[in-house]
């Protein structure tokens, strides 16, 4: 129990502010965002609390406004969630520290988010075992918490703005979801599918204004794999070729 | 906007349970799975790229306020952003303040010059 006090205080007092700001400055963005849009503010806090996604967030409120049948947003959402698999699939074993799988990995799991990860990742590995999931649990009432008022916020000032201010926190969403990306590239294989999605969406919003997400997450993305990544990821089969080609050369 | 129930439907089918299931997933698989694996090379990238046309959309056909604010202030304040992120050796908060700082400038700008 002192532990778990511990580990939750800790939280607390070695809050990540300058994260944390961010995200509540793109969460306002949101709330303005939604109030625009005629989404109400139960919908947008509802989507702050639990899907915790602001990429799935922004989607969700267009689809919604622009009528878009359940499915196109629920492919769209979901191909966005592919991300949290991965940060998901290397943050538990962190935290579940050797442990038996609890019930309580299934709620932690579900605030996996990048801001959460980053933060998570940066701390949690080096903690005493008993201090792992209290801390979390922490870091996810800070992060969930300041998203929440941010949401909040930006609806119901949205209205008293300047109108260039509510602007500029409209635009910080797209500049933050931006930079967020790059920050994860590495390689060129990383940076492609970026630049790939850029270009092909005022294409796709052309031929499909239905469906311009979607198609330019699987163009884009298969592209890019096929152009810049599947050479790496089967480097065996190349050096097997290659043997072969030269005796039949050879030959 | 469609009607209440319909929304609430959406965001329970296409926003808990269509981001969540890929949290569980990662939850079973980091039992044992590999995140390198061809296929989920290639589910990154479509997400990244599906990520990235989101932000074009939002510029290029802006939603609500952002609307009333020129093409060009917009193409510019962005390409500040990426530009001084890049530089700053990838510093969030200097990207995203060169970016709203470009944007009230060339903002102020452009609508004097008009």
């Amino acid at each position: 129990m002192t532990r778990t006090r511990a580990g939750l205080i800790k939280a607390f007092r070695n809050a990540p502010l300058a994260p944390a700001a961010v995200l509540c400055l793109s969460f306002v963005g949101f709330g303005v965002l939604c109030r625009g849009a005629d989404f109400g503010l139960a919908h947008a806090l509802y989507t702050t609390v639990f899907v915790f996604a602001l990429p799935a967030q922004v989607i969700l409120v267009d689809q919604i406004s622009r009528h878009a049948p359940l499915w196109t947003a629920a492919l769209a959402v979901a191909f966005t969630g592919v991300r949290l698999l991965p940060m998901t699939v290397s943050l538990m074993p962190h935290l579940r520290a050797g442990r038996r799988p609890r019930r309580l990995d299934y709620i932690a799991a579900h605030f996996v988010a990048v801001t959460m990860w980053i933060e998570s990742m940066r701390r949690i590995p080096f903690m005493p075992r008993a201090m792992r999931m209290p801390y979390y649990f922490g870091l996810a009432a800070i992060l969930v918490g300041v998203s929440s008022t941010g949401t909040t916020a930006g609806y119901l000032i949205a209205g008293d703005l300047p109108r260039t201010v509510a602007a500029s926190l409209i635009f910080l969403t797209p500049i933050y979801f931006l930079l967020g990306l790059i920050g994860a590239a590495r390689k060129m294989a990383d940076y492609a599918p970026i630049i790939l999605g850029l270009c092909g969406a005022p294409l796709f919003m052309k031929i499909a204004p239905s469906f311009d997400l979607i198609l330019t997450g699987l163009a884009g993305g298969t592209a890019s794999y096929l152009l810049f990544r599947r050479r790496s990821a089967a480097p065996r089969a190349i050096e097997v070729v290659t043997p072969i080609a030269e005796h039949a050369d050879a030959g | 906007m469609p009607d209440n129930a319909w929304i609430w439907l959406t965001l329970a089918i296409a926003g808990t349970a269509a981001n969540d299931i890929w949290r569980l997933a990662g939850l079973l698989l980091s039992r044992g799975a590999d995140p390198e694996s061809p296929v989920m090379l290639w589910v990154r990238d479509v997400s990244t790229a599906l990520v990235a046309g989101l932000v074009a959309r939002m510029l290029l056909v802006p939603a609500a306020e952002l609307a009333a604010i020129g093409f060009t202030v917009r193409i510019l304040a962005f390409g500040t952003g990426v530009a001084a992120y890049l530089l700053s050796g990838k510093r969030l908060t200097i990207g995203l303040a060169c970016a709203e700082a470009m944007f009230f400038g060339a903002h102020a700008v452009l609508a004097a010059g008009l």
